[in-house]
């Protein structure tokens, strides 16, 4: 398969195996959520506030009856400030029944990595999104299509794990 | 094509169970002096049934056992000697073991239980002397079970109702003439008409709680989005739009009906929580050397299912209490002019929107004078000028107990505190009433459902909480002279002559602090165990019926905060927990009061 037909259609699917990531950004980086977690992408309308949660839990919202944390996934990882909700979406990631909505800046594409494209993790250290990060997407074909090169793919259990857990 | 035994093994350790309860509750009626014929036949099918099941997944111990129950009574069935209360003695022993037993089975442990050898044996045993003194040797007829076989019969012989386990598989595995009836048939009772209406009463369907939630969850969206479309339409609609509204109006009440349906599905019977006492209440009183007779009234008063599993253990706390602390032994009930026999009552009647759950023994009442002199020994406040109300309140505090010597029933002081903590925790209460010699009644008041509950919405800043209407006590809009400051902050409020202490609930919820004065807020007096609060919000909106959800099913459970509901406009408004912030605030005013 020549880089011009990939670069044509990008959707396609290689002979090499794929796993698929939908991408978001946050601040000037890449982050990558295996689309299998991913339940819906959904506009944000009404957030109410939840007291004595963890500062990243934004609120809940009514999601056809349940109700279901909305997290922001900078403040989790240590950016500064919050992310506007007005008009922001969520990615509802759906993970052993249970569900979370996580807001970002800005939900991109979905992009498949071979496996030979994914690298581990290095050692972040102490640092807020510390095990948070499950290894790197480098796309060779990614400079093609004017992206920036590295995704950073997110361990969603652990995400699951940590709003389960920081109770504020 | 071979039947998978597995996929039936569930049901068969659920009917087994259910058959054991059962046999338990006929012990009772035996115990109680009943004797009819077919209390004897139905003894004898239950155990019959588990022995089919048994048989059919290879538990022989089980089988066996089962075998010489069925045995003994059907000999005693047959006029071969009179049960007794030895006979009840042996039942409820065996049930003991059958069910430890089951429980083994159920883990997966299938070695030799010994426990199962010997309730075999006291069966057989019991057996042998029973016919021998009645001299009827024809009990003894019956070959040991291990050469039996066991089938599993179709459900051939129920014509009008023939969805059984099986239906999958036609009546194609041989069934021996005596062996007909399998585990999963409900008990053939003797007796035409009246057995046939037995069954329809009790034709049911086992659904998984997680299925009926999820359909709770769906109607519960349904009646938002009809009240947000009647909203929308509502505004539009002109006088020409007649049959609009008109449907509307049948929609209103068509999904208001289905919510109602629905949620009776969650309902069951008190039937569920009484049948386990009987057995209680005789182990108890023949622990403690005491006759006591148990009266339940009010069997079919429905109950949300989660409530009933959750009342189980204060109850069995009350009825335990009565019997050891109520009931007096015979000799002091004769001596006192009353029947030996003690009364133990439970009675479970719906009053408005809350069941209330009576436990009234006849026993010698509460000591007011004892339990003031307890309380004194343990360093509570109490003093001899306390009315009997204030002296019956002291039984629920953490470590009261005036149990002369702890018994392994009751009197380890974890006791009542413990019944009155559960039941306000599940949004009940607890009321004692007692005439000394008399007895005492122990009343618990729960809501029908957690699932549904009667709010106050109010709201404070943009946002909207829900107070449960049950903690509400008023609400008015206090003068600028009924509210002290300490530091500056409001802080006490007085309400005809009481000072009660303010919680302010934008603290509460910890909303940022507001940039502009907002208009002289409202005080909510809300009470939980006669401590009294008041809530400063910004206005009431108004009074609803709302869907209780859980905020733990996808974050956790957060403090202060009760649950959530999803308002008619399809935001989520949280529930605030009254009993913890009435809790705090009177810890913080006994800080204060403190020097």
């Amino acid at each position: 398969m020549s880089d011009v037909l990939a670069a044509a259609e990008p959707q396609s699917q290689a002979e090499r195996p794929r796993r698929e990531f939908l991408t978001c950004r946050l601040g000037n980086e890449t982050y990558g959520i295996d689309i299998l977690k991913v339940q819906e992408i959904r506009e944000l309308d009404r957030v109410t506030r939840v007291p004595h949660v963890a500062a990243f839990v934004r609120g809940v919202i009514n999601l056809r009856g349940a109700i279901v944390p909305i997290v922001d996934l900078g403040l989790m990882f240590g950016f500064p400030e919050p992310i506007a909700l007005e008009k922001a979406s969520a990615i509802v990631l759906n993970v052993g029944r249970r569900m979370v909505g996580l807001v970002v800046a800005s939900v991109s594409d979905v992009v498949g990595l071979a496996d030979d494209e994914i690298l581990p993790a290095p050692d972040l250290g102490e640092r807020a999104i510390g095990a948070a990060i499950q290894g790197i997407g480098t796309r060779r074909d990614g400079a093609a299509e004017g992206e920036a090169g590295s995704i950073l793919l997110l361990d969603v259990d652990h995400l699951m794990r940590r709003i389960l857990e920081d109770r504020g | 094509m071979p039947i998978d035994l597995n996929r039936f093994i569930a049901t068969f350790f659920d009917e087994a169970q259910e058959h054991l309860e059962s046999i338990e509750e006929m012990a009772m009626a035996l115990s109680s002096g009943r004797h009819d014929p077919e209390l004897l036949n139905s003894i004898f099918r239950a155990a019959h049934s588990i022995k089919g099941g048994s048989g059919t997944f290879g538990f022989t111990q089980l089988a066996e056992a089962t075998h010489e129950m069925e045995t003994l009574f059907d000999g005693l069935r047959k006029g071969s000697g009179k049960a007794d209360a030895s006979t009840v003695r042996i039942l409820l022993d065996s049930c003991d073991a059958f069910r430890a037993h089951l429980a083994r089975l159920q883990a997966g442990d299938r070695s030799a239980d010994p426990a199962m050898d010997a309730a075999r044996r006291n069966l057989a045993g019991y057996r042998t002397s029973a016919s021998a003194a009645a001299a009827q040797p024809q009990a003894a007829a019956a070959g040991p079970a291990t050469e039996e076989s066991f089938f599993v019969a179709m459900n051939a012989k129920d014509d009008g109702d023939s969805y059984g386990l099986f239906d999958d598989e036609p009546a194609s595995v041989p069934a021996a003439a005596e062996e007909k009836f399998g585990f999963f048939e409900a008990l053939p009772a003797a007796g035409g008409a009246e057995a046939a209406q037995a069954r329809a009463e009790q034709s049911s369907i086992r659904v998984s709680v997680e299925k009926i939630d999820r359909i709770v969850n769906l109607v519960g969206e349904l009646v938002i989005a009809q009240a947000m479309m009647q909203q929308s339409v509502g505004s539009i609609a002109t006088e020409r739009d007649e049959n609009l509204t008109h449907s509307l109006a049948t929609l209103d009440r068509s999904t208001r009906d289905l919510q109602q349906a629905v949620m009776s599905i969650r309902m069951m019977p008190m039937e569920f929580v009484f049948s386990r006492f009987p057995r209680l209440v005789y182990d108890v009183s023949t622990q403690l050397g005491k006759k006591v007779n148990l009266r339940t009234q009010g069997h079919e008063t429905e109950l949300d299912k989660e409530l009933i599993e959750l009342l189980v253990d204060p109850l069995t706390h009350v009825v335990r209490n009565a019997i050891d602390h109520g009931i007096e032994s015979p000799e002091e009930r004769a001596r006192a002019g009353k029947p030996e026999m003690g009364t133990v009552a439970m009675r479970a009647t719906h009053r408005g929107g809350s069941v209330i759950i009576e436990v009234s023994d006849d026993g010698r009442g509460l000591d007011r004078e004892r339990i003031i002199a307890k309380a004194r020994e343990l360093g509570m406040a109490a003093d001899d000028s306390m009315g009997e109300d204030a002296a019956w309140a002291l039984i629920f505090e953490a470590g009261f107990s005036t149990a002369r010597e702890v018994t392994n029933l009751s009197g380890r002081g974890v006791g009542m505190d413990v019944v009155r903590r559960n039941i306000t925790s599940l949004g009940g209460n607890v009321f004692v009433s007692s005439v000394k010699g008399e007895g005492t009644t122990i009343t618990i008041q729960l809501p029908l459902t957690l699932a549904v509950l009667d709010g106050m919405i109010v709201s404070v800043a943009d946002e909207q909480y829900i107070v449960p209407l049950e903690f509400v006590a008023e609400a008015f809009k206090p003068g600028e002279n009924d509210i002290r400051t300490i530091v500056n902050q409001p802080s006490l409020v007085a309400v005809r002559g009481e000072q009660l202490p303010i919680v302010r609930l934008e603290d509460l919820v910890r909303l940022p602090p507001g940039e502009a004065p907002r208009p002289a807020p409202l005080c909510l007096v809300v009470e939980v165990d006669n401590r009294r609060a008041a809530l400063l919000v910004d206005s009431l909106i108004g009074q609803q019926q709302l869907v209780v959800k859980s905020l733990e099913s996808n974050l956790h459970a957060v403090p202060g905060v009760a649950g959530a509901t999803i308002l008619g406009d399809g935001r989520v408004a949280l529930i605030l927990d009254v009993t913890s912030f009435t809790r705090t605030s009177a810890a913080r005013a006994a800080a204060r009061a403190a020097p």
